[in-house]
């Protein structure tokens, strides 16, 4: 029993660090945004006042969330699947033992070491409707409301195809060889093999790579204020661009609420993912 | 006819050769064990065989059958894997399952695809064979290292193939396991009298399940034989140090006739030889097993340097003329003193003599 109470003790010692570390940058904040959203500041932030629970039903339900949740839910379609996908078809090509292939493996993890802002700079300047490469290409349009969200969520693809690729390449190096050998020798054709056995083993890291994906999809912004600035008519205007326009202290209490619910949001298709997915992942060697 | 026939076959990966101009004939229902070290190119011809390697040169029969450029999947073959590569997201009924579901298979003179109900009732019969009817819809995670090989070996037999490709299968086993499924896995030939080729590094694996067994050193094949042939005149000097276990003793030594009576001098002793065709004056290597020495009171003379006990017998390892020799005797009396001065002999009749400079047997 005192032998118990010491780990006990030892226990709480070692979960201090990371608890600190929680309070100070999760739980603290979290309180704080809940606590701006039940409260209304005057325009200089000098005072503020109790207006409760009622602002989180009118701006949950009001059309600055509903528009800037459409464009986020959009943006997420249109990066997700095509980075996925685009990932795996690279990783597939370049994982065979062929000679020089890590100068592509380099090439293709390359966008890691961009930032959102430095993807953002280059598509601004190849899709710019004047001097861009890309500027006459009308589905990327960033002058047009109809297509400019698109042409953000371009640069995004691209600026997380590295990581897509570097992660999925791993993945298929951990699948051993001698079951794409038993594959072989079952008949298997290149499809059928990459259906039974590749995408099997790599489920675990392509749900991984959905989960992350998918957040980085609602938490996109930097790629937004460099190439569109919310426009053309706020077409591309996501969740988290208004939460960051509602800065001024007399709109603090409703970007606090678009938070909270962009939070929301997050975590319940987090789980949804891990729920749907996982019952199609195989974890077991 | 499923018998399997290298001729001249060779594989290289750029400067290497893996596998040096293999002529072997493995007859139908065959159990043929490729032994050698690792790294020799055993398990490489092995997979000459299967298909998942191309030869550089030669021609590979299967059956009447040219297979050297033929696919895999149309070779009528089956491999049991190091790994078992046992697919880990499918249950065991799906992996026993796998081979069938692709490929066209023979089925009273036609070939075509397996209906889904006569795959099923395959796999059952599988399953039943290897003792799996238990644990068809459990998944390999599930599974003990034995139960895995046996979904590996049901995988195998399903497809009824003309031939048995086994590359170390009983490797990942524990000792006690291993005993057992080597019993198992000669049963299996027995019942299903196909052709296996067994690849191993395992030298009692090849003795205990061989019906004739193939020593590869270095790429090449040394010597093709039943287990007994192979132990009891080896071809030459790496299938002497590599077989049995420990391996046959090897002296330096030069050929002397005494009144019309060969022998050969090792240091300060003599051995007396059998009637052999060696020339006077020869120098040879001779090769004795540890169980034929015997300290005697003439023969060669050395040092015993340590004694291992293991119960049933020990074995008195000795220093004569500067090589080391092990002599196995049966644990009678005291245990011999290391450092006692000793001379060794043996019957005449299981002297092996080899040419010093190509290691070949000499008579």
């Amino acid at each position: 029993m005192r032998h118990r109470g010491k780990d006990g003790l030892v226990a709480a010692a070692l979960l201090v660090p990371s608890a600190v570390i929680f309070a100070a940058f999760f739980f603290y904040p979290l309180y704080r945004l809940v606590y701006l959203g039940l409260h209304r500041q005057n325009r200089f932030g000098t005072e503020e006042r109790w207006v409760g629970w009622s602002q989180y039903r009118e701006v949950l339900t009001g059309d600055e969330f509903t528009e800037g949740l459409q464009h986020t839910v959009l943006f997420v379609v249109l990066t997700v699947p095509a980075g996925l996908v685009l990932g795996v078809l690279l990783a597939v090509a370049a994982n065979r033992p062929l000679r020089g292939i890590k100068v592509f493996h380099t090439i293709f993890a390359s966008t890691v070491a961009s930032s959102v802002a430095v993807a953002s700079v280059i598509f601004l300047w190849l899709l710019n409707p004047q001097v861009g490469y890309f500027g006459d290409v009308g589905f990327f349009s960033l002058s047009d409301p109809d297509t400019a969200l698109r042409g953000v969520a371009l640069s995004s693809v691209w600026q997380n195809l590295g990581l897509t690729f570097i992660i999925v390449l791993a993945a298929l190096q951990a699948v051993p060889e001698e079951l794409y050998e038993a594959s072989v020798l079952d008949g298997h054709g290149p499809v059928r093999r990459f259906l039974t056995v590749t995408l099997p083993l790599i489920s675990p890291t392509l749900l991984f790579l959905v989960v992350v994906l998918v957040i980085f999809g609602f938490q996109a912004f930097a790629q937004v204020e460099i190439l569109t600035g919310g426009g053309p008519a706020g077409a591309t205007e996501t969740l988290v661009f208004k939460i960051f326009q509602s800065q001024q202290p007399a709109q603090l209490g409703t970007g606090a609420v678009m938070a909270i619910g962009l939070f929301v949001i997050t975590v319940v298709v987090t789980l949804v993912q891990f729920a749907l997915l996982s019952r199609r992942v195989h974890y077991g060697r | 006819m499923s018998q399997i026939v290298f001729e001249g076959v060779s594989k290289r990966f750029g400067e290497t050769v893996a596998v040096d101009r293999f002529d072997l004939h493995i007859h139908d229902g065959e159990f043929m064990v490729l032994l050698g070290p690792s790294g020799c190119g055993k398990t490489t011809a092995l997979r000459l065989v299967a298909g998942l390697e191309t030869a550089t040169e030669g021609t590979l029969r299967i059956g009447d059958r040219d297979v050297t450029g033929v696919e895999a999947k149309d070779r009528d073959i089956a491999m049991v894997f190091q790994s078992y590569a046992l697919y880990p997201h499918m249950t065991v009924s799906g992996n026993i399952e796998s081979p069938l579901v692709a490929r066209r298979m023979h089925v009273d003179g036609e070939l075509r695809k397996l209906t889904k109900a006569e795959r099923q009732q395959r796999v059952v019969e599988a399953a039943r064979v290897l003792g799996l009817d238990e644990l068809l819809g459990r998944k390999p995670a599930a599974l003990s290292g034995g139960q895995r090989q046996r979904v590996a070996l049901a995988r195998a037999i399903v497809s009824r193939p003309a031939a048995f490709l086994m590359d170390e299968p009983l490797s990942n086993l524990d000792a006690k396991l291993r005993a057992q499924t080597r019993l198992e896995l000669v049963d299996l030939h027995q019942r299903l009298s196909t052709t296996f080729v067994y690849v191993t590094h395992d030298q009692v694996e090849a003795m205990t399940m061989a019906t004739r067994m193939a020593v590869v050193v270095g790429g090449r094949l040394q010597q093709v034989g039943t287990p007994k042939e192979v132990y009891e005149r080896p071809a030459n000097l790496f299938v002497a140090r590599f077989i049995g276990s420990p391996p046959m003793n090897t002296l330096a030594g030069i050929v002397e006739v005494r009144d019309g009576e060969p022998w050969v001098r090792v240091g300060e002793g003599v051995l007396r030889l059998g009637p052999i065709a060696a020339a006077e004056g020869r120098s040879v290597v001779v090769g004795v097993r540890p169980e034929h020495l015997q300290p005697s009171a003439d023969g060669v003379a050395g040092e015993v340097r340590a004694v291992e006990w293991l119960g049933h017998e020990r074995h008195l390892v000795c220093d004569v003329a500067g090589e080391r020799v092990t002599v196995r005797e049966p644990t009678v009396g005291d245990d011999p003193m290391s450092g006692r001065p000793v001379r060794l002999a043996a019957d005449p009749a299981h002297l092996h003599l080899f040419d010093p400079d190509s290691g070949e047997r000499l008579g």
